[in-house]
This record gives C-alpha cells, structure tokens and sequence, in this order.
C-alpha cells in the first residue's frame, strides 16, 4: 500500500518533463560530489599544473591562480555546497516546523510569543547578521551552517503555523475531538502528515537559498575558507577584472554550477508540490 | 409517550460570537447565535432541528459536542452533567455520543485510508483488539452498504454519498448511544439524500440508535424525525412530534417554512400560503419582542412588547410554542 502511493508520486512527478531532466542532472552531480575522491584526477589543493592555465587535456577545466586542478576542485567545491545547503535546509526546516506547530496548535500566548519572534528574525537583514556572525566567531563551513539554519526557519514556521490552523478547523480534526482521540494523535496523525507535503516543496528552496547564501557569503571571504574549495569562494577568484574577461575558466564552470543546482533544486520542488497533493488527479 | 430518562438533554443553552457589525470601543459587540434552547431525546428516538440558515442550529451540535464552549447552558448525557467536565474526563465518555458532519468531503483525511481512519479511534478506546479490528471494520463497512475491500482505498476514491457513509461507520464504530447528524444529507443529490435516510433509519432499529438530526430540508427531518424543533434566530419557536406539527403547525414560522416547500402538485399552485417577506435577522424596533414579529404577518402590537416564552399548547401537551397568538387560524 505504501508502495502504490509511491508510485502515483512519481507518476505524477513524471508528467513534468522539465523536472525530471533536472531531477536527473540534481542526483548527477549529487554523485559528482560525493564520488569526488575517486572521480578528481587531483587532489583539492595540490598544486599539478602552472599558473592559471587554459583547459588542456591534462586539466580538464585548466589550473587556478596557483596551479590547481580547476576540475577537481570544482567537484570538492560542489560537495562543500551541498552540504552546506543541505544541513542548513535540514536544521531550520527542523526548528520552524516545531515552533509552528507548536505555535499554530496552541495558540493563546504561545501563538503570540512564537509569532513575534518569528517576525522580528524575519525583518532582520540576515545577510548582515551573518557577516558579523562570522566576524565574531570563526569564520568557516560549520559555522555557515549553524548560522544559515538559524536564520532560515521563519518561512518554514509560518508556513506550518498556517497549515496548522487552517487544519485544526477541519471536519477530520473535530470528529477526533468528538471521537475523544488525544491532542498527540490529533496533532502528529492528523495535522503533521497534511502539512509534510509543503514543508517538504518549501524546503527545496530553502535549500537553493542556502546554496545561493554560501556562495555570496564565500565569494565575501566571510564564509568557507580557503584552501577549503567551495563554489562562492571559487566565484571569488573572479574580483579581478583581468580573471574576469581573460580567464572565464576560473569562474565561468562554478557560476554555472550554482545556476544549474539552484535552478534544478527549484524546478523539481515545483513538480513535487503538484505531486504530493492527494486531491490530484492520478 | 413513555417517560424515560432522556439520552441526550439541552437546558438553556446559550452562546454569542462577537459580532462584526457594531464595535464599541473596548468590547465588540455580541450576537446571540443561540438564545436559550432545550430539548431532550429520549432513547431509540430522533429529534430533529430545523430552520434557516444561520439560525443557530449547527451551534447547537457543536455546543452539544463540546466543539464550542457555551456561555451558559447544561447539557446532559443520560443524566450526567457533561459540559462542565474537563476535556480529559469527558474523554472517555467521548464514543457514546458522536457526530457526523455536513460535508462528508473534509471530514475525513486525505492521508489516510478507510482503514486507518477506522481502526484508529477503535484501537484508542480498545473497543477492538489488533485482533479482532479487521472483523470489525468489515462488519461495519457492511453495516453501512460498502463493500468490504474498500476498506484499502483512499478517501478521495468515494463519491459524496459513500464518503457520508464512511463517516457514519466512523460515527458507529465506538459503539455510540447518541449520533448528533449536522445536515448529513444537505450537500448530496436527492436520490443519494434518500439512500443514506434510509441507512441511517435501519441503523437506528438495528441498534436502537438516538439521533439528534439537524437540516433545513424539510422532507428529510419530517421522514426521519419522531420530534421536531423549529428554530428562528437562536430559538426555539415550536416543538412537538414530528406528524403532528406537520400537519397542523401553531407557529406562524413553521406555517411559513411549510409553505415555502414546492409542491409539484399543479393543482394547489394558488393555496392560500405565508409567504415571509424581509430577512433574517431584522430584530423588532423596540428591541425586546419577539424575533419573529418583523416578518410575521400575524403580528399585533403586543408581539413587539415582550419575547414571546416557549409554553405548551392548549390541548396538545407534547408541543410546545412560542407564540402569542400560536393556534389561531390563519
């Protein structure tokens, strides 16, 4: 039975075409990433080549300013990335959806207290509290992390908040009340599964800002550290005009890694949210 | 009629939303949704509710159910005081009077199929074992005329009326005394209507069901009801057995409500009718008379002085009316 609804999922899933290409590119260089090790013909910072070399046969996507292996690097970048994105997506889709549940099925002051907290990390400009996150203590790949995943979770918390009280008023909710079935039941039975399917296609952006966030607070020196490759700090390479015209292979492949993830990430959590609605068509 | 101790009992309730008219300063203010209504249903009975929308009768379901607390008001389960009780006391009291919804769509989860939905309060009450709950659920399902094997699927694979019968199994599952039925036909076809009338007609002898029934369709709470309420803003204008206020109605109300059904007899199209002008909702001038008088064309000048009480009828002392010049004819 779990099966078959699984099936319709990703029956539902393959009706749009342009997700599914990007599904298949997504898990691609998914497994670029993780199989970097055995894949990159070099190591992430050993120096192979000369000096910001043009692509040859030896160096696939040419050398850095250092006489790095760009390839290789890239695919170590692309694991950082990910991983970045990844544990932050997971960490602040954790802590929004707790607090809006909590928020959402409570209500009362709870609701208010929850809710004002929320707004008030909301209209904080992030990217500022970020920076001096990172200026004050270490900066670095899991600190990015914790800081991301502390400041994301407020659309996810809204979101479930929002979910939670349009579904308290359903028929199902009451006739568990009027059934006198527990608040346990009614809020991890009933109300939690409903609200997964949009935290989970909310999640997938969460998870391409992420990205996007590592990348501009790379490319701003404040977050993952050299040697330590990532794709921002890679783009960061690029501030110089003359990288920038003459060597487009410095930067070009990880602008084009970052689009392609972010646009892929987003295109598939569209073609989930279609999938996921039970009420679809099958 | 015999006298015994009713199932489920209603004395004076009452409860106001605030209301989004008029707004005061500090404090909104409150619009009597229901005014004082009571009613007893005694065992293997129906009483059935009806009136107009946003008359107040699907508060009243709600108020009986514990969805909606009442500002003042006792409601009695056999007996026992049940509205003041904490939501953890009255649990376990909870299968013995359940609730079927108007719209069948929402009531159950999208998520889950007939099964979970089924087995799950069950299991919580331990009115089946893991052993005994699949033997249960086929009885039930047969019970209500569906076939066993739809036990596996999911809710939005039903039509309106098997979903109405899904929820009704739901409703029957925990053993219930009392089954408060909130419109349960009111968003179906007709011939689906008179389908589940019947189900829930047989259920009620096969297990000596009490049923509060709520509608605004007058052909079903007359076929299904043995007592009948009318309510008119919050209150009960009329009540009394189901045969008898058809077919001789004291209320001008209820004379109206009568009149307003269609008749497909060609023949009585020009019968002499009530026909209610205004809206619902226009309180007399004077603020205190009764409700009704705005729209009612046997209004005096005494129906606009004071609220009119629910007092038996003259002769007839099972109904009751609310009504100063109830009885007189038309």
């Amino acid at each position: 039975m779990q099966q078959s609804s699984f099936f319709v999922v990703a029956r539902r899933f393959c009706k749009h075409r342009l997700a599914v290409v990007c599904l298949v590119i997504l898990l691609a260089l998914i497994l670029l990433a993780v199989l970097a090790p055995w894949i990159a013909p070099y190591g992430p910072t050993k120096i192979s080549g000369g000096f910001s070399k043009p692509p040859d046969a030896e160096h696939w996507l040419g050398t850095d300013q250092i006489g790095r292996d760009m390839f290789s690097r890239l695919l170590y970048a692309m694991r950082v990335s990910l991983l970045v994105g990844f544990l932050a997506t997971l960490i602040s889709t954790a802590i929004g959806v707790v607090l809006g549940l909590v928020s959402g099925y409570f209500g009362g002051w709870i609701d208010r207290v929850i809710m004002s907290f929320t707004d008030m990390v909301m209209s904080f400009p992030y990217i500022l509290l970020v920076l001096v996150a990172a200026a004050i203590f270490e900066p670095g790949m899991w600190t990015m992390i914790v800081i991301l995943g502390l400041v994301d979770w407020p659309g996810v918390a809204r979101l479930v908040r929002g979910n939670v009280l349009s579904l308290r008023e359903t028929n199902f909710c009451k006739s568990d009340i009027t059934s006198g079935m527990p608040g346990r039941y009614i809020l991890f039975s009933e109300i939690l599964p409903n609200t997964l399917a949009p935290v989970l296609v909310y999640a997938t952006s969460v998870f391409a800002i992420s990205i996007l966030d590592e990348a501009a607070l790379s490319f701003l020196g404040m977050g993952v550290q050299p040697p330590t490759a990532s794709l921002g700090n890679i783009l960061n390479g690029a501030q110089s005009i003359t990288v920038l015209t003459g060597k487009p292979w410095l930067w070009l492949p990880a602008g084009i890694l970052i689009i392609l993830l972010v646009m892929c990430i987003n295109f598939v959590g569209d073609a989930l949210r279609d999938a996921l609605d039970p009420r679809g068509s099958l | 009629m015999e006298r015994n101790t009713p199932v489920l009992s209603a004395r004076d309730l009452r409860k106001a939303f605030p209301s989004d008219g008029e707004r005061h300063l500090l404090r909104k203010g409150m619009h009597p949704a229901v005014d004082g209504v009571s009613f007893d249903i005694y065992p293997g009975q129906t009483f059935g509710l009806v009136g107009e929308s946003g008359c107040g009768k699907s508060t009243v379901a709600k108020l009986l159910m514990g969805l909606e607390k009442l500002d003042s008001g006792e409601v009695y389960l056999e007996g026992q005081r049940i509205d003041q009780l904490a939501p953890k006391k009255l649990r376990p009291l909870r299968p013995q009077f359940q609730m079927v919804f108007q719209d069948s769509g929402s009531s159950l989860n999208p998520r889950k199929r007939v099964m979970d939905i089924l087995s799950e309060p069950m299991l919580y009450h331990g009115v089946a074992k893991s052993d005994t709950v699949q033997a249960r659920m086929d009885e039930l399902l047969e019970q209500v005329g569906l076939p066993r094997e739809m036990k596996h699927r999911y809710p939005h694979e039903f039509s309106g009326g098997q979903r109405q019968r899904i929820c009704i199994a739901r409703a029957l599952s925990l053993r219930p005394k009392v089954i408060v039925l909130d419109e349960p036909v009111s968003a179906l076809d007709v011939s689906v209507q008179a389908q589940i009338l019947n189900l829930l007609r047989d259920l009620q002898e096969q297990m000596h069901l009490t049923y509060l029934f709520i509608g605004h369709g007058l052909g079903a709470v007359r076929y299904i009801s043995h007592r009948i309420g009318v309510m008119y803003m919050g209150r009960l204008v009329e009540s009394g057995d189901a045969e008898e206020l058809f077919a001789h109605p004291a209320h001008p109300y209820t004379r109206a409500l009568l009149d307003a059904v269609p008749v497909a007899d060609y023949a009585l199209r020009n019968r002499p009718r009530i026909t209610l002008v205004g809206e619902v909702g226009e309180l007399p001038a004077s603020g205190n008379g009764c409700p009704f008088a705005p729209r009612c064309p046997m209004a005096t000048a005494s129906c606009l002085e004071h609220v009119p009480e629910l007092k038996p009828l003259a002769g007839a002392p099972e109904r009751t009316v609310a009504c100063l010049r109830a009885g007189e004819q038309r």
